[in-house]
């Protein structure tokens, strides 16, 4: 099992690689100058020649061959040559946000809290949530509190989240006053803002995993060893809990763990109209600076994180199912 | 089993959680302050270091915390400059090239954390404290968005910027003399120039200019920006910004009371300023949250989202019956600013033919776009300079800027006898993709299809719309704006001189015109008055005839407030506009009791 953890985590680097390489290639070769753009209307060349100093613009894109051949040694060699702009991404050399001016450190580690203070209440309640809904609408196949289920699982994808969260904030924010429209606090404060996008996110995500879920079950349940249990008597209950439940667990597990980092690195939309700090709304404000450190720097991050819970995924695959072995 | 039991627990908590959320949050509904005013802004503060700024935003906030040696007078319009740290207006030598300058007494910076200066009250302004915010625009290594506005401009600048350029940022002696800039004693400053600038006093009442404290940069360094210690009617600690969230200003307690005097002249209590306590500003990307805030009376100022402007504002741009009974009041100013297409002068087709350029000016109608896509929020264009200008004069008549279809089908058929031929495909670019910019896209493309034009529209985002119009300058047709960046037709002009045709220019059309790069030069050693105007109209009217603008809309802007505040003023140049609103908070606990 150690070496297969190994080998997933060796696995991880041409994958993070080939994702930076490709978010590198766009940003080098495709986007506009990002110096040009931060410099404003009025810059000067010298301006100009500094702010490409600032994001590193000035170092060749791949390799620094000619700073390499001034140095003597491998090691000198080897660190002059990868001065440049493609490896201060790989190797996180990011410089600081071009548009907050603030190390991309500091802005994650101070954007994250906001974004698991919504994305971990939805995350679970929600999950055990569509996992009930789904159950029951699986038990009930063909009859109502099925269609009932279905019916509102369909509505809520078809449903725009947008749309859902402006009638959220006009009708509970806004024309009841229970809760505030948007906005978000320190401390204690943090509840009170925090409750409505909770919910809001918690009923725009439902509709998608009932309905997975339930054809999942469905699965299950119209599987021999089921009929079996049924057969011997076994209470409806127990069969659902027990051995529906369990045996589904692969592909919830597979659902649930991607949707993992998601927790951290939030909703773009929720945080956006809730105007929470989080790392969701970062991003999007980071792609309409064209802010080049906060969006290398953050899919750079979502590609780690990302593999990195496949590879829990796995590993969780083995203790919930004993005959998979990880090999 | 124990794995559904434990799922089953777990979600159980999450509800409890959840539960235990909601009778928490219902239970804590912060309290409104009644010395504190309500405000939010639609775009984050990027820095509050003047230098560093060059968004509306951070000026905006950053304008309440410092102040300039200029500013413009809160009532007066045209805007009408006064002398805020300096004493009085700069005297000015024969030659135009020496602005000698004297600044007020016994005004100190003010440091709401006491890192820099522990009793709060730092030193006095001086002299020396507005040469070295002046040579900190110029210093390489800050890189500042402002450079260009001294740049070239006062003697020696540029010697210092690569001096600066040459040595690291530790090794800068900022002792070093510019010769253009000179101390002459504590309170007066002599300022050079290598040409005949008079924009130099608008420059001076431009916020990044504002003097800053040496000691408190050097302190912060590079957190200056996020630690702003200035002279102005409002402080910022450091607690109070959240950043990308809210930024709370306090008065400032070694305030003078009034911008326009020195720091130990008595003020009456009742007329001292800032009136309001404190400033709470949130920030907020979407438009509907504020707004529904403000019609809950929670923000006390509010800009009014396009979607919901008929809610506030009805045809004829008064206020619907339902906000005059909530006693909502709406402000109204014209923007410094004008909507254009762009006419690239390189190009084969639009370059060489004026009628054509013509023709299309004529063919937009105006009205309709800006009842459509403006909300009526903005006025039909007559030349490049917006109202609020010496210059401008409504009487003034551009027939190109007037919808006449039938006058524009006479100049096509010019158009096509000089080109030789029927024309080929246009391609406007829209510097925006959002349903917004594609609508104003499709509207221009039939005004011109339905005199016969065949026309292409494409859309970028703004970093690549910049890059193809002022770097590459390959679109034909781009449409864009201007804001002035103070209250000197100049500002415009820089914009058609063919001087600034080329990379890092400001002159994207690449407009070339002898008679008016003369007009320009002679306008450039004038200084303001009568004769100045006179010439500015005449390059006015050479831009009209030439058009390698086709003129848009100039627009307005509709700011709403409730009742409770007072003396809101919308103002394009100024600084620290806030410390003359007043706060009715009775009046807003009142409202706020009966409308909850």
């Amino acid at each position: 099992m150690w070496s297969f953890i190994l080998r997933r985590i060796l696995w991880t680097v041409p994958i993070v690689t080939g994702v930076v390489l490709i978010t590198f290639v766009l940003f080098a070769y495709v986007a506009p100058d990002p110096a040009r753009l931060e410099a404003g209307k009025h810059a000067t060349p010298q301006q100009l020649q500094k702010i490409r100093q600032q994001m590193g613009l000035d170092k060749p894109r791949w390799l620094n061959t000619q700073a390499a051949k001034a140095v003597p040694g491998l090691g000198p060699k080897l660190a002059a040559v990868t001065d440049s702009q493609f490896f201060d991404v790989l190797l996180w050399r990011l410089p600081d946000s071009q548009h907050y001016k603030e190390p991309l450190w500091s802005l994650l580690l101070r954007k994250a809290p906001a974004s698991l203070a919504i994305a971990g209440p939805v995350f679970f309640v929600a999950l055990g949530i569509q996992l009930v809904l789904a159950l029951v609408a699986a038990y009930n196949r063909g009859r109502w509190p099925d269609y009932s289920i279905t019916f509102m699982a369909v509505l809520g994808i078809c449903v725009p989240g947008l749309s859902v969260i402006i009638l959220a904030q006009w009708l509970v924010g806004f024309e009841l006053g229970w809760f505030p429209v948007a906005g978000w606090g320190r401390g204690a404060q943090i509840v009170h803002f925090a409750v409505l996008p909770i919910l809001v996110e918690t009923l725009v995500s439902l509709g998608g995993g009932v309905r997975f879920y339930r054809t999942v079950m469905l699965e299950e349940i119209y599987t021999d060893y089921v009929r079996t249990a049924r057969a011997k008597g076994v209470a409806d209950r127990d069969v659902l809990l027990v051995h529906v439940l369990r045996n589904t667990m692969i592909p919830v597990i597979t659902n649930t763990v991607a949707s993992l980092p998601f927790l951290l690195l939030g909703s773009l939309l929720v945080e956006t109209m809730f105007q929470i700090p989080g790392l969701g709304n970062l991003m999007v404000e980071a792609i309409g600076n064209r802010d080049r450190s906060i969006i290398m720097g953050m899919t750079y991050a979502i590609a780690v994180v990302y593999t990195l819970m496949l590879l829990v995924t796995d590993i969780c695959y083995a203790l919930v199912d004993p005959r998979i072995r990880l090999q | 089993m124990r794995l559904t039991k434990w799922l089953f627990f777990v979600y159980l908590a999450g509800l409890g959680l959840l539960v235990a959320l909601l009778g928490t949050s219902l239970a804590l509904v912060p309290p409104r302050d009644p010395q504190t005013l309500y405000t939010a802004y639609g775009s984050n503060v990027r820095t509050l270091d003047p230098a560093e700024i060059s968004d509306t935003t951070s000026s905006a906030i950053a304008g309440n915390i410092f102040e300039c040696l200029y500013n413009y007078d809160y009532y007066a319009r045209p805007y009408r400059l006064f002398a805020e740290l300096a004493a009085d207006l700069p005297q000015i030598s024969a030659d135009t090239l020496t602005y000698t300058i004297r600044l007020r007494r016994g005004i100190h910076f003010h440091d709401p954390d006491r890192a820099v200066f522990p009793e709060g009250r730092g030193p006095e302004l001086q002299a020396h404290d507005v040469i070295y915010s002046l040579k900190r625009i110029a210093n390489f290594h800050l890189a500042s968005p402002n450079a260009a506005f001294i740049a070239g401009k006062i003697k020696g600048i540029d010697d210092w910027t690569r001096y600066t350029q040459q040595n690291s940022p530790a090794r800068i002696d900022w002792d070093r003399p510019v010769e253009g800039l000179t101390a002459l004693d504590d309170y007066t400053l002599q300022i050079t120039l290598a040409d005949p600038y008079p924009q130099l006093v608008y420059v001076l009442a431009h916020l990044p200019t504002a003097p800053v404290s040496r000691a408190a940069v050097e302190h912060y360094a590079e957190r200056f920006r996020e630690h702003p210690i200035g002279t102005g009617a409002y402080t910022l600690r450091y607690r109070d910004h959240q950043k990308q969230q809210r930024i709370v200003l306090t008065a400032n307690p070694d305030y003078r009371g009034r911008p326009d005097i020195d720091g130990f002249t008595a003020v009456d209590a009742a007329q001292r300023q800032p009136h309001i306590r404190r400033l709470q500003i949130d920030f907020f990307k979407a438009d509907l949250p504020p707004w529904f805030l403000f019609r809950q009376g929670l923000l006390d100022i509010s800009a009014i989202p396009k979607d919901t402007f008929s809610q506030a504002v009805r045809q004829g741009g008064e206020l619907t019956a339902a906000m005059q009974r909530q006693g909502v009041k709406l402000v109204k100013a014209p923007d410094p600013t004008t909507y254009y297409i762009g006419f690239n002068m390189l190009d084969a087709v639009l370059g060489k033919n004026k009628p054509l350029r013509q023709a299309m000016s004529m063919a937009i109608n105006r009205q309709r776009f800006i009842s459509v896509y403006r909300n009526g929020r903005g006025e039909l264009p007559i030349g490049p300079i917006p109202p609020g200008f010496e210059s401008f004069d409504p009487r003034e008549v551009n027939p190109y800027a007037r919808f006449d279809p039938p006058a524009a089908r006479d100049l096509l058929a010019q158009a096509q006898q000089i080109h030789g031929g029927p024309l080929p495909k246009l391609s406007l670019l829209m510097s925006g993709t959002d349903t917004e910019d594609r609508q104003m896209g499709d509207f221009l493309r039939s005004q011109w299809e339905a005199m016969g034009l065949r026309i292409e529209v494409d859309y970028t985002d703004w970093a690549r719309f910049l890059d193809i119009v002022e770097r590459r300058r390959t679109a034909q047709l781009f449409f864009l704006a201007w804001q002035a960046d103070y209250p000197d037709e100049q500002n415009f002009f820089q914009l058609f001189y063919g001087k600034n045709i080329g990379e890092g220019g400001q002159n994207n059309t690449a407009w070339k015109n002898q008679a008016f790069d003369r007009l320009y030069e002679q306008a450039s050693v004038l200084p303001p008055g009568p004769p100045r105007t006179a010439v500015y109209k005449q390059m006015s009217r050479l831009v009209m005839d030439e058009c390698p603008w086709a003129l848009l809309y100039y627009p307005s802007s509709y700011v709403l407030h409730h009742g409770w505040v007072d003396n809101l003023l919308l103002s394009d140049y100024l600084h620290g506009a806030r410390q003359h609103l007043k706060l009715d908070s009775s009046a807003r606990s009142a409202w706020l009791s009966r409308n909850r």
